[in-house]
């Protein structure tokens, strides 16, 4: 075991590098830049082609524009003349301003690493605020709508599953059956419009606030009204963000343990004189635990994924939305900071999925498992 | 030799969309005590499924729809008094035998054992009672003994792993993976006997010893796919005899073994028979297995015992068609290379197309007028040979 988890932390810095070197990448893949967003939004449409050195100074300064090395040059124009035949600095051919630009990335990519070595993910390009101050304020709202989420669909779809695989083909069965798959296949952003228009305050039921953390001067309120305040906020959202993995999980927890209930040893179990409900709890469930267990690690990262829209939609501050805006503002640092956490995050919830695989399944041996 | 289990006309029935089908109707055997008997039969036969029956282990849409099976067994309470009283005169001679160390040991597992006893007399008494409770019910039948098939849930499940316990084929899936072994066997003594997790474990490692598994305390920490095919299928017999039962039901132990651990593992059986005077209902389609160790064979066709006789009997003269062409059927070791197999032409009759009368008579090569008109009743030959023919 000790071994086992000394492997996978020592391969761990090399995948979480690999997913911030294709990420930055396909940032910078990405049309515009960060620039270019705050001139078109101060000076409307003619922005460009009235301030083209203002623009080329303000890249240099946000440090997107990086004199590349003597060499490098040389290499491009080398290169761009065996390719095309010709050295015309004027309208550069497609080569050169191809390897042009992938040197200004690496380079950049490679300030990047260095910050991140002193565990420094820059500042804001937005609005110039460090951007681990950003995420610090971000993240725990995230975790905690995800754990919310994690806690409710663990705790409500496998004993909903489980009751089904018991009472295989009833009423519940199959009225669960057609509505799981309903609610699977609708899409979130959907549901949680829906949401807001029938219980949020508008003109139906005004149940829940329609978007936000905290009530206006929710601060002055005793701590439990406060947290009160706070749950209550948290519901439409909830809701919004379970109800896939809830149908998902629950239908498969219901195949997990009706596959259990049918195995050999469960005959065994009853054979030997155990009363039905012992047979099924300690020998079958047992046995159902094994899966159900392991997708939790890869459930995590699809739940993070979604409250991207969730937070959007309900307009939390979370990391979701921060996401959202760092996208469209085309604001670099933050972006990769938000990728390496999720990536971190979610390379820490498989190892731990591994690890407790290991742990409910006698059989899994992690030392002679291959990586 | 006291008759221990009689089973009559047993007839199981699966509730399928197009309406009841039968899968086991007409079977009758009787066990004796300190018997092995072999149930013979193809696949799909109906062996199985007669064997669950017992333990009432037959899970819907399969229902047991008639027959007996009357079970004439001793008392947990008798049987607990002559256990501590034999264990206290094996006791004596095996102690001055073993060196000193070994000794201690010994005297130490006497301790537990008789301890245990104690314990199993004082708690055991649920068993007891549950039985009694079934007995009062009026479920003894005329002819005496309990009907298993009667019984309800409560009142079986006691005599479940106790009076009637059951090995099955693939040990593997048989036991539980997420479990140790020794805690899979200790769980018998925990669910009858009410003894704590330490004393039950202690317990599940003498079982492990008893059925010659080597290193028992070592192998009762190890999880099933750590041992080998035969390591676990004498676990499963450790497990079934843990609180030796009347009768083992032994649902084709050996099928997924290979040759040499068969043997092993047949020998076991053998032996316990004689040790501990128990009886074996012995599944097999393997003929060579039934000659080899069972006294009375039944043999099945399409649901239906067709012939009973001894062992040695039936092999030497088999009356039913079906027994002959099952024999002829076997290879010889002397025959030539080149000659093919002898087969029964045609093909079982498959669930819900039985057809009337005698179920073989479509393929029978002594077929009579009156073999497709209704079925023949039970026959006895004398020398303990019986069958359901019209030709006798």
């Amino acid at each position: 075991m000790g071994t086992y988890i000394l492997k996978r932390l020592m391969i761990f810095p090399v995948t979480l590098f690999g997913i911030t070197l294709i990420t930055f990448f396909v940032m910078k893949l990405a049309p515009g830049n960060p620039v270019a967003t705050k001139m078109q939004a101060a000076q409307g449409l003619q922005s460009e082609a009235l301030s083209g050195e203002v623009y080329e100074q303000t890249l240099k300064l946000y440090g997107l524009k990086v004199d590349l090395p003597k060499s490098y040059e040389n290499f491009i124009a080398w290169s761009t003349k065996i390719i095309h035949g010709r050295d015309s600095k004027e309208s550069p051919p497609f080569t050169r301003k191809a390897l042009y630009e992938i040197g200004q990335a690496t380079f950049q990519y490679i300030t990047w690493l260095k910050g991140l070595a002193q565990l420094n993910f820059g500042s804001s390009l937005k609005d110039f605020r460090p951007v681990w101050d950003k995420i610090k304020e971000a993240l725990p709202i995230t975790l905690i709508l995800n754990l919310i989420s994690l806690f409710i669909v663990y705790f409500v779809s496998i004993p909903m599953g489980a009751y089904s695989a018991l009472k295989r083909g009833g009423l519940w069965d199959q009225t669960t059956m057609i509505l799981m798959f309903f609610l699977y296949s609708l899409p979130s952003f959907w549901i949680a419009t829906l949401l807001l228009v029938y219980f949020a305050e508008g003109d139906f039921l005004g149940w829940f606030p329609l978007g936000g953390l905290t009530s206006d001067g929710a601060e002055v309120l005793p701590w439990f009204q406060q947290l009160g305040d706070f749950l209550w906020h948290l519901v439409l959202p909830v809701i919004a963000m379970v109800y896939g993995s809830f149908a998902f999980l629950s239908r498969f927890s219901r195949s997990v343990v009706l596959e259990s209930l049918h195995e050999d040893f469960v005959r065994t179990a009853r054979a030997k004189g155990l009363n039905k409900s012992a047979a099924l709890w300690k020998h079958a469930f047992r046995h159902s635990l094994i899966p159900l267990i392991t997708i939790m690690g890869t459930l995590l990262p699809a739940l993070l994924g979604g409250s991207v829209i969730i937070e959007q939609i309900f307009n939390i501050p979370g990391m979701g939305r921060l996401a959202f805006e760092s996208v469209l503002a085309r604001d670099y640092p933050t972006i990769m900071a938000i990728a390496t956490l999720s990536a971190f995050l979610t390379l820490v919830s498989l190892l731990l999925s591994d690890l407790s695989y290991a742990w409910v399944d006698p059989r899994v041996k992690l030392e002679q498992k291959s990586l | 030799m006291s008759l221990i289990l009689r089973v009559q006309d047993l007839k199981i029935e699966f509730n399928l969309e197009q309406g009841k089908v039968a899968a086991v109707d007409g079977v009758s055997f009787d066990l004796h005590q300190g018997q092995i008997l072999g149930l013979v039969g193809e696949s799909g036969c109906g062996k199985s499924l007669s064997a669950l029956a017992l333990l009432k282990l037959i899970d819907p849409p399969g229902e047991i729809t008639g027959g007996k099976a009357l079970y004439y067994g001793t008392c947990p309470q008798e049987k607990n008094q002559n256990q501590s009283q034999e264990s206290k005169t094996q006791a004596s001679p095996s102690e001055n035998k073993v060196e000193e160390k070994n000794q201690e040991e010994e005297t130490q597992e006497e301790e537990i054992k008789t301890e245990n006893q104690k314990t199993s007399s004082k708690k055991g008494s649920e068993d007891t009672t549950d039985l009694t409770a079934a007995l009062r019910q009026s479920q003894v039948q005329p002819e005496g003994g309990v009907d298993l098939l009667k019984l309800n849930e409560e009142e079986i499940r006691p005599l479940r792993g106790s009076r009637l316990s059951m090995i099955f084929q693939e040990p593997m899936s048989a036991l539980n993976p997420v479990y140790r072994v020794g805690d899979q066997i200790a769980e018998v003594f925990q669910v009858h006997q009410k003894l704590n997790k330490k004393e039950a474990w202690q317990k599940a490692v003498y079982l492990l010893e008893k059925v010659k598994l080597p290193e028992a305390k070592r192998r009762a920490q190890q999880y099933p796919h750590e041992l080998s095919g035969g390591m676990r299928q004498r676990v499963m017999i450790a497990m079934a005899l843990s609180l030796e039962p009347d009768i083992l039901i032994a649902d084709e132990p050996t099928t997924a073994l290979d040759v040499t651990i068969q043997a092993q593992i047949l020998k076991l059986l053998q032996d316990l028979v004689q040790d501990m005077h128990m009886s074996i209902l012995l599944i097999t389609h393997d003929l060579g297995v039934v000659r080899q160790v069972a006294d009375q064979v039944a043999v099945l066709y399409a649901g239906d015992v067709i012939e009973t006789a001894p062992t040695q009997r039936l092999f030497n003269r088999p009356k039913h068609p079906y027994t002959k062409g099952l024999l002829k059927s076997l290879p010889e070791l002397f025959s030539p290379i080149q000659s093919k197999l002898n087969t029964i032409p045609g093909q079982v009759p498959s669930l819900g197309n039985w057809p009337t009368g005698c179920r073989f008579a479509t393929r029978c090569p002594d077929k009579l007028a009156g073999c497709q008109k209704q079925l023949p009743a039970l026959k006895y030959l004398g020398q303990g040979q019986s069958l359901k023919c019209l030709n006798y």
